[in-house]
């Protein structure tokens, strides 16, 4: 099921699809591991809302339990332009 | 820091992601053996510093580069890394030219998206080493890196170390001195380099469940994963640091606490220093002999009035000099504090939660979350303030908030505002509290508003939306908070601290020169009071030959009674020296010559004097106000502050009328009227260009705010 992150539910897991922001911005976004493949999480709804990164992209990535992750606060006009395959 | 005992020295660039502990494998690395530039043509500051190898000498400088994400953003902290690996730029005072080595640090816990970096730079073809850094936090999470592996994946150098608890430094300190050009190169596309971190990621990073696996099912993919709702400790606190109500309370509860820190502590600092330049009559008697008990008394001023002669010179040195170093000095423990507190804050990892949580609130202002803690220590003192904005990463808000932060209400405005209010309100003591609350206010309103001017005017940009990473909690590390502190310090006192002392300078010079003759009436008064003495020494000595014997104690009554005339006689002479002296320095004259312009705001030529003179420092209004209307400077005298409260213009009205004092309140709370903060504006916004800009800005909202007030209140027959 295809969802943006700002629709996302609390703990919803999926893998990021396609991100149809600026150009600076999915950059930035890109670099900090939010990108196409990444595992990721929603751990806070709301505007903003908090996503965590899993890494591993493209492997099924690491879980959070592992510690191997980052949180990046995202406003929602971002989030929402952000689609994932929800996994869980 | 010198250059090696065997040349010149290894120029280290030290690269990586935010949040990698980058700064403090810096700080742990070269200590206090740095110094703090910037990049030529850019408000990036660098840090150069040395790595002591045991063989003594400096052997290598470390570049610490910005945190970047990535080498190919549009960022300018991008751009900078960019173009010092290119070898096109260089920290001012640096030669020109690419690195010897790159030194790319990242976090052993979120190594995956790190690679990506590290990819970056290995396509650079520099000598490379990578410092796999917080390793021991890594290890704890189960993560398992091969560094063999990873060498030999990468091609280039890999030491695990830890930066704050030194695990591996001395092996980083020997590959950063003997690190080669990488023998493989990572694709140059974006989606190949993603891949081949991925690739390099899967190969290299095992864990302990991968131990009951399969070979051909190890990696990324035989890792667990956690059910959604599982939520970790990170996740808790995040609930509650990030809540709109818990983590309201919490936020105000730390920058609470924070600012009673910063600012009840630094009291004590700032009156030993105050005491060491301008002297503490207190300690007197604790000193003796008497003439160590004046010196101890008179401070650093009166060490120089004690040693030098009179002339010129001597009043340069201590009224422009020696003041002027006071008067930057006693900033310094606010800013060590703040930024002390501000270096564990961020350590830990929840000023990005707080900047977080004020988003919401700041953003439709045009400013981010990250502003509202220097907004907040602008209250107490906008210098701190102003160099708390570091932390936003976004230029144009941090200019932004540059810009606003003196609107704030500062403790140097509340001598001003207790004047006013006593005048406005004596004897209501709640009306006067709610004009003060209301000064608070406006001030913090009129900040917003002009954040959402100048944001859609002069400082117009693409309204950047939150991209903020929100870090690993951690126990914060006092070492770098120490190193901060030092190296915060000393930039202001290098930069801003000169320039403040200059302009301190030039404002004594304005407000004691021309030196005139004392006016008439002072003149009288003392011949008057020299008449008294001398009437009272022929009668002493002519009742000394009657008696032939000392003269008793009842005898000397009205000797007394005219010696204590001639004093106040005296007394009265100096003071009206003093407010004349003072009315006819050059501030004073200009004052003069500008009081029409400030006519319509109610404000006749001794209260044009008292905003001139406080130019400088707004604080210095009421002590100016004491001397013009007075002769006396001691401000915090009821007495004097009652005087200048019924002081008269030269037809004989009130100078603070009602309509007047409202439109004095307004423009205090408005106006710029502080120097210190503008050299520090130029300094950290990267040009004097923006020092002006916000003096013009201020001055034109503060004058025609008071502009509207009086009119309003005299055409409504306030007077």
């Amino acid at each position: 099921m295809l969802v943006s992150l700002w629709d996302a539910g609390l703990g919803q897991a999926g893998i990021v699809c396609h991100h149809n922001l600026e150009n600076g911005d999915a950059e930035l976004l890109r670099a900090m591991g939010l990108r196409p493949k990444a595992r990721v999480r929603v751990c806070k709804r709301g505007e903003p809302l908090i996503v965590e990164v899993l890494s591993g992209c493209g492997h099924g990535g690491r879980g959070a339990e592992d510690g191997c992750s980052c949180r990046i606060g995202l406003a929602g006009s971002l989030a929402r332009k952000v689609m994932i395959e929800a996994t869980s | 820091m010198g250059a090696g005992s065997g040349g010149s020295p290894r120029r280290v660039a030290l690269l990586g992601n935010p949040n990698t502990g980058k700064t403090t494998l810096f700080n742990r690395l070269c200590g206090l053996r740095h110094k703090t530039s910037n990049f030529p043509g850019t408000t990036q500051e660098a840090r150069i510093g040395a790595i002591r190898s045991d063989e003594g000498g400096d052997r290598v400088h470390l570049i610490d580069l910005p945190g970047i994400y990535s080498l190919e953003l549009a960022q300018s902290e991008s751009a900078v890394c960019r173009e010092v690996l290119a070898g096109n730029l260089a920290p001012r005072g640096e030669p020109i030219g690419a690195p010897a080595a790159v030194c790319v640090v990242v976090d052993s816990a979120n190594l995956a998206r790190n690679l990506l970096l590290v990819g970056e730079v290995l396509g650079r073809r520099l000598p490379t080493v990578v410092a796999l850094n917080m390793i021991d936090l890594a290890r704890r999470s189960g993560i398992r890196i091969e560094p063999a592996e990873l060498e030999r994946q990468l091609g280039c150098s890999v030491v695990e170390c830890s930066a704050r608890s030194g695990e591996g430094l001395d092996r980083l300190a020997s590959a950063l001195a003997t690190a080669r050009v990488p023998n493989r190169t990572p694709p140059g596309t974006r989606e190949g380099l993603e891949e081949w971190a991925d690739s390099v990621y899967g190969l290299c990073v095992g864990h302990p469940h991968d131990a009951a696996a399969p070979p051909q099912e190890r990696g990324p993919a035989a890792a667990p994963r956690r059910a959604a709702t599982t939520w970790s400790t990170t996740d808790r606190l995040d609930r509650v640091f990030t809540h709109p109500f818990m983590g309201m309370l919490v936020f105000v509860a730390v920058m609470t606490g924070l600012l009673m820190v910063v600012f009840q502590l630094a009291t004590y600092p700032m009156d030993w220093i105050e005491a060491v330049f301008s002297g503490n009559q207190e300690w007197v008697a604790a000193w003796q002999p008497a003439w160590i008990a004046e010196l101890v008394g008179g401070g650093l001023t009166g060490l120089v009035e004690h040693l030098m002669p009179p002339g010129i010179l001597r009043e340069l040195v201590a009224g422009g000099v020696v003041s002027g170093i006071g008067a930057t000095v006693i900033f310094v423990p606010q800013i060590a504090l703040m930024f002390f507190l501000i270096s564990l804050l961020e350590d830990t990892g929840y000023l990005a939660r707080a900047a977080f949580l004020m988003d919401r609130l700041l953003r439709p202002f045009g400013l981010p979350g990250h502003s509202f803690v220097p907004l907040l220590s602008s209250h107490a003192c906008a210098l701190p303030g102003i160099m708390a904005t570091r932390t936003i990463p976004d230029r144009r808000q941090r200019l932004l908030t540059i810009l606003i932060a003196p609107f704030m209400t500062c403790s140097a405005r509340l001598p001003v505002y207790v004047l006013v209010t006593v005048l406005l309100f004596r004897d209501r003591p709640l009306m006067a509290a709610l004009a003060f609350v209301g000064c608070y206010a406006l001030g913090a309103a009129a900040g917003l508003a002009s954040a959402l001017v100048l944001g859609r005017t002069v400082l117009r940009g693409a309204h950047r939306p939150m991209i903020l990473e929100l870090p690993t909690y951690k126990v914060p590390s006092l070492r770098t908070a120490m190193v901060t502190t030092f190296d915060r310090s000393v930039v202001f006192l290098k930069n801003a601290g000169t320039n403040i002392l200059a302009i301190s300078i030039v404002l004594w010079w304005l407000g004691s020169y021309p030196k005139v003759d004392p006016p008439d009436a002072a003149v009288q008064l003392r011949q008057m009071a020299a008449e008294i003495r001398q009437t009272r020494l022929a009668d002493s000595n002519v009742h000394d030959s009657r008696t032939a014997q000392p003269a008793e104690p009842s005898a000397t009554a009205p000797v007394g009674d005219r010696d204590r005339a001639a004093d106040e006689l005296e007394e009265r002479a100096d003071q009206l020296e003093s407010s004349h002296a003072k009315a006819s320095s050059f501030a004073g004259r200009i004052g003069k010559a500008v009081q029409p312009v400030f006519a319509p705001l109610g404000f006749d030529w001794q209260l044009t004097v008292g905003v001139v003179t406080s130019f400088a420092a707004r604080e210095v209004f009421v002590s100016t106000m004491a001397v013009i209307v007075t002769g006396q400077d001691d401000a915090e005298s009821q007495g004097v502050l009652e005087q200048v409260g019924d002081a008269r213009r030269e037809d004989g009205t009130p100078v603070f009328t009602t309509a007047t004092c409202w439109s004095l309140l307004v423009y205090y709370v408005l106006a710029m009227q502080c120097l210190p903060t503008l050299a520090v504006t130029a300094r950290e916004a990267g040009g004097v260009r923006w020092a002006f800009l916000q003096l013009a800005w201020m001055s034109v909202v503060a004058y025609v705010a008071a502009l509207i007030v009086h009119q309003v209140l005299i055409a409504s027959g306030v007077a």
